[in-house]
Parts: structure tokens; C-alpha cells; sequence
């Protein structure tokens, strides 16, 4: 279940939650007191408005870094998502999808492509996009069993594989992340004593991230 | 200016670590009620979003 925290006051809170109709919890640490307890209170507000050109506003003292927690069944912190840049937001659909490994209903649609012996899946977070937002392009794979797939250092002879998004205005390309797909359940059978290799599913993800006015 | 800037913000040195409990929380929520963050999850997975503000 969510909640979200941030320094406003109670009006303010129902003021946003009201013009949004927010139905999950918002919480008001006025005065920043969670935020200073928990070691999240942005010291260098100011700096890091002014590296990105923003005039100092009285106002922004007091700011948290802005980020999530995961939270298990026992309250124990899963997981942190937090960027270098305060403007860039993930989207829930990476919270519950790489965070609590779940699937998610609103991710975007996938296209695909497939070759002799991989069908490859690629798709976005979310099919819409909002400003700042960090959108995963995650590009599934399927190897059919009797190919493989190696990771670093590339056998002499071998093409590495990889992922090219074609450039657009603003938009920037972060380092992809690369794994087997949390779907995949090796089979505890097979012929002892020799080489097997089995159906792979993985994936390759890097982030999107659309700058106005990079 | 390579755009976004890289601050070098260690962020698993700020606020609670992977693997901590997650500190208790009571806070009033947008309808004025406190609100006991581990009381209210009851045993539930959670998501806590820090944010800026809902008012700039």
C-alpha cells in the first residue's frame, strides 16, 4: 500500500488530493522533522538548484530527497529508487514490476520480432509519457534451447548482443541493466553427465529519459 | 553541462538502508487523522514515496 510524505501542510495535502482525486495516503511532516529524523532532508537544496540555473527560493529549504522505499511484510526496506537528478521519476509500473517483482496491468505494449531460435518482446514502462519521467524500455528475449547466450568476456568469433535506440531530441539513453527474466524456472531434470542447455529467457533494460532542454 | 547532472549522491548512506526496519512513522494524513505507517500497513507490503511538494 502506498504512502507518500512530503513537508506540506494538512490543507495543502487536501487541496492536491482533492484536485487530483488522490484516494491513497499523503502524509504532512511539517516542519520536516521525519525527514531530518530519517537523513533525507536535501542540505544542498540550494546547490542543486542553482548547477541547474534555478534562483534560490526560500521556500525549497526543508525538501527531502525525493525517492521511494520498498517495504516488506515485516517493514524492512526492500529496496530504495532514488536518482541523482531531483526532476526524474520512475514510473509504478518499474516500482511494482523491478521492485516487487509483480506485473503490472498499465505497462506498455509490447512489440515483437522474432529470428531463427529468438523471439524478442520489447515494450516501454508506461504507454504515455510525462516530463522527467525515467520510462524502461525492457527487451525481452527468448533463446530456444541448444543456443547460448555469454556474458563477459565475449568468446573470440562471437557478436556481442545489443540494444540501439535510434536518437531523438532530449531524449537520453542511461545505462541498461541485464538479467535473466525473474520468469524463468530452470528444469531440475535432465541427462546427467552431459552438456544441456535449456530454453533462456533475459532481458535487456536501459532507461529513457526525456530532457526538455537537453 | 552534461544534462542530468551527476551530484555523486551516495544514496545508500542517505536514510534508512536496504535491509533496516523501516523507522516508525506517525504523521496526520490530507484528512487531518494521524496515521501509524506500520499500524496502518498490517502486515502488508508498502510503497513510501518521499516527494518535494504538493504545493509548488
Amino acid at each position: 500500500m502506498p504512502f507518500a510524505i512530503s513537508y506540506d501542510a494538512v490543507d495543502v495535502l487536501t487541496t492536491f488530493a482533492t484536485k487530483h482525486n488522490i484516494t491513497y495516503t499523503l502524509l504532512s511532516d511539517e516542519g520536516s522533522k521525519v525527514i531530518r529524523a530519517l537523513g533525507l532532508f536535501n542540505e544542498n537544496v540550494f546547490e542543486h538548484h542553482a548547477a541547474y540555473g534555478i534562483p534560490k527560493r526560500d521556500q525549497c529549504w526543508g525538501v527531502p530527497y525525493p525517492g521511494v522505499f520498498l517495504l516488506d511484510e515485516q517493514g524492512y526496506v526492500l529496496q530504495k529508487r532514488f536518482q541523482q537528478s531531483y526532476h526524474e521519476r520512475e514510473t509504478g509500473v518499474v516500482v511494482l514490476e523491478r521492485g516487487f517483482g509483480l506485473t503490472s496491468s498499465v505497462r506498455g505494449t509490447p512489440v515483437h520480432a522474432q529470428a531463427q531460435g529468438i523471439q524478442v518482446a520489447a515494450r516501454l514502462d508506461s504507454p504515455t509519457y510525462r516530463s522527467f519521467q525515467r520510462l524502461w524500455l525492457t527487451v525481452d528475449m527468448h533463446i530456444d534451447a541448444g543456443l547460448h547466450v555469454y556474458g563477459q568476456p565475449i568468446p573470440e568469433g562471437f557478436i556481442p548482443l545489443t540494444v540501439e535506440v535510434t536518437p531523438g531530441e532530449g531524449l537520453i539513453v542511461g545505462t541498461p541493466e541485464c538479467a535473466q527474466s525473474p520468469h524463468y524456472a530452470p528444469s531440475p531434470t535432465g541427462p546427467s553427465g552431459g552438456w544441456r542447455s535449456y530454453p533462456w529467457d533475459f532481458f535487456i533494460a536501459p532507461p529513457l529519459l526525456r530532457w526538455p532542454d537537453a | 553541462m552534461t544534462i542530468p547532472i551527476d551530484f555523486g549522491i551516495d544514496f545508500t548512506k542517505i536514510g534508512p538502508a536496504v535491509g533496516e526496519r523501516f523507522p516508525d512513522v506517525i504523521l496526520p494524513d490530507q484528512h487531518g487523522q494521524y496515521v501509524n505507517l506500520h499500524q496502518v500497513r498490517n502486515g502488508r507490503r508498502a510503497l513510501v514515496v518521499f516527494h518535494r511538494s504538493a504545493g509548488w
